[in-house]
């Protein structure tokens, strides 16, 4: 039997993959097997990334535009080459990276350089939130004030990422 | 200056030490795997520049280009616990911050620019980051950090996105060992998204029943709720290898035997393994903390074990040593500590 990935070699491997409760068997070469299992970051990863999306992201030529570095380099590595990697292969890197952590939002801590954006924010989804309640318990003219604070908080979100945008 | 390992203790009968490491890069330099020497001789000059005024501890760190230490030296500070191994394989262009007393570490480019590392002793996490946060923050004022609003601080590892913050503490549990436990709790802390692994971390032997734990997830969890999470766990784990100790006690003749002739093989050997070291202040340790040795404390027995790894002990005689002259090397600094 062929291995189910690179579709060359003879499948040597077989994997028992269990998901939601729905088993699959993979059969997969050994060449495969240890650049995709083996690599420190992608475990099971990859695989789940290629039989759920039907992607064959090894063969994907994008590289990024910073770094030089291709998907290929970072699958067998586990390791991307700069910060823009993150953008460029976003689409790529963003399941594997929710099926790392669980969750793809950051809500730790924040650099000075994006601080100050992130409190607008969150004062802007803690404002949404309040209006929202101010409707519900039919508080019009409460939810007025919290409409316009919305409002001006937006514009001063929206403004500062045209200044980011404009600085790049 | 007494080193962060010689001071007594939260739970130090059962928790050696905390560590606090943030994972940190410069948006204005491509990752580890794509500098150049030059672009990594420039980062280091950036960082140390940044980091000269910033005093830890009230004392400035001093700062050691690891090219200029050889192996024995290098190796020598992964037993500390000072360095990864990984920073130590390859010292090329790699440069350390040190503090005085050895806890707080900085290594610069190692996988990402920057690992800011605090050690504490005993089960001291909250205080570890604090200090790890500051430094942090007065870095923050001079470099630009690679940072994404979705993804956190961003890392070389997608394993280490978010907070870029890994938490770990090494505990010792003779007793959960001895009672055929490891396995069952190993399967529990996995299962909260932790991780348990040998004395020097991943892919590293268990020695003298020293175990690291750890939190694994880095994005969509807060600093804080990751340190609270593993705190709260491995105070679970210490109650139980309580428990566990206390049924030693059963038979206390033989726990008395045990603990008594591994303090006689540490004081009278003259040649000592590392293997026979760690397992016999397993034994001592154990023995300290059930009350059945009283003439020896544990900060004596962890300076004990930062001076007896087989780099510190060729650092010690400032030579290369065969395996058995190691051996008779490490007898004697045993011998004249306890």
């Amino acid at each position: 039997m062929l291995c189910d990935y690179c579709q060359k070699n003879e499948a040597t491997n077989v994997l028992k993959q269990t998901i939601n409760g729905k088993t699959k068997l993979l059969h997969i070469c050994d060449s495969c097997a240890n650049s995709m299992l083996f690599s420190n970051l992608f475990s099971d990863f990859s695989i789940n990334q290629f039989f759920s999306q039907g992607l064959q992201p090894v063969r994907t030529k994008k590289v990024c535009d910073k770094c030089g570095m291709s998907l290929d380099d970072i699958m067998s590595t586990g390791k991307v080459g700069c910060d823009h990697c993150y953008d460029v292969f976003s689409g790529e890197l963003s399941r594997s990276i929710e099926k790392i952590h669980g969750k793809s939002n950051h809500v730790g801590k924040a650099p000075r350089s994006a601080a100050g954006k992130l409190k607008q924010k969150n004062e802007l989804a803690a404002a949404k939130e309040e209006l929202s309640r101010l409707i519900e318990k039919q508080n019009f003219e409460q939810a007025a004030v919290v409409r316009d604070r919305i409002k001006k908080l937006e514009a001063e979100l929206n403004g500062s990422s045209e200044e980011v945008q404009g600085d790049e | 200056m007494s080193k962060w390992y010689e001071l007594p203790a939260p739970h130090e009968d059962i928790v050696l030490s905390s560590r606090i490491r943030l994972a940190r890069n410069l948006s204005d330099f491509p990752f580890e795997s794509r500098m150049s020497d030059d672009q990594r001789r420039q980062l280091a000059d950036k960082v140390k520049a940044a980091l000269q005024d910033i005093p830890v501890g009230g004392t400035p760190l001093s700062f050691v280009e690891m090219e200029s230490l050889d192996e024995i030296k290098r190796y020598a500070m992964v037993e500390r616990h000072e360095v990864s191994r990984e920073f130590v394989k390859n010292p090329k262009n790699r440069m350390l911050g040190l503090s005085a007393d050895e806890s707080v570490s900085i290594m610069v480019n190692e996988e990402d620019h920057l690992r800011i590392q605090v050690m504490a002793n005993g089960l001291n996490l909250s205080s570890a980051f604090q200090l790890c946060n500051e430094i942090d923050d007065a870095l923050d004022a001079k470099v630009d950090y690679a940072f994404d609003e979705k993804l956190g601080y961003l890392t070389t590892c997608p394993t280490n996105l978010g907070t870029g913050l890994r938490a770990s503490v090494m505990v010792h549990l003779p007793a959960l060992e001895k009672s055929g436990l490891m396995n069952q709790l190993t399967a529990t802390i996995n299962k909260l998204g932790l991780t348990i692994r040998g004395t020097y971390g991943e892919g590293s032997k268990v020695l003298g029943s020293i175990y690291q734990i750890s939190n694994q997830i880095t994005l969509g969890i807060t600093e804080q709720d990751a340190i609270q999470n593993l705190e709260s766990i491995v105070l679970q784990v210490i109650e139980n290898e309580k428990h566990a100790r206390e049924s030693l006690l059963n038979d206390k003749h033989r726990l008395e035997d045990v603990v008594c002739r591994s303090l006689g093989a540490l004081r009278y050997a003259r040649l000592l393994s590392s293997k026979e070291f760690f397992e016999e202040v397993s034994n001592v340790r154990l023995g300290i903390s059930l009350g059945v040795i009283h003439d020896v404390e544990i900060p004596r027995l962890n300076r004990l074990m930062a001076l007896t790894g087989s780099a510190s002990v060729c650092e010690r005689e400032g030579k290369n040593l065969s395996p058995q002259d190691r051996d008779f090397v490490r007898a004697g600094i045993v011998r004249n500590y306890l």
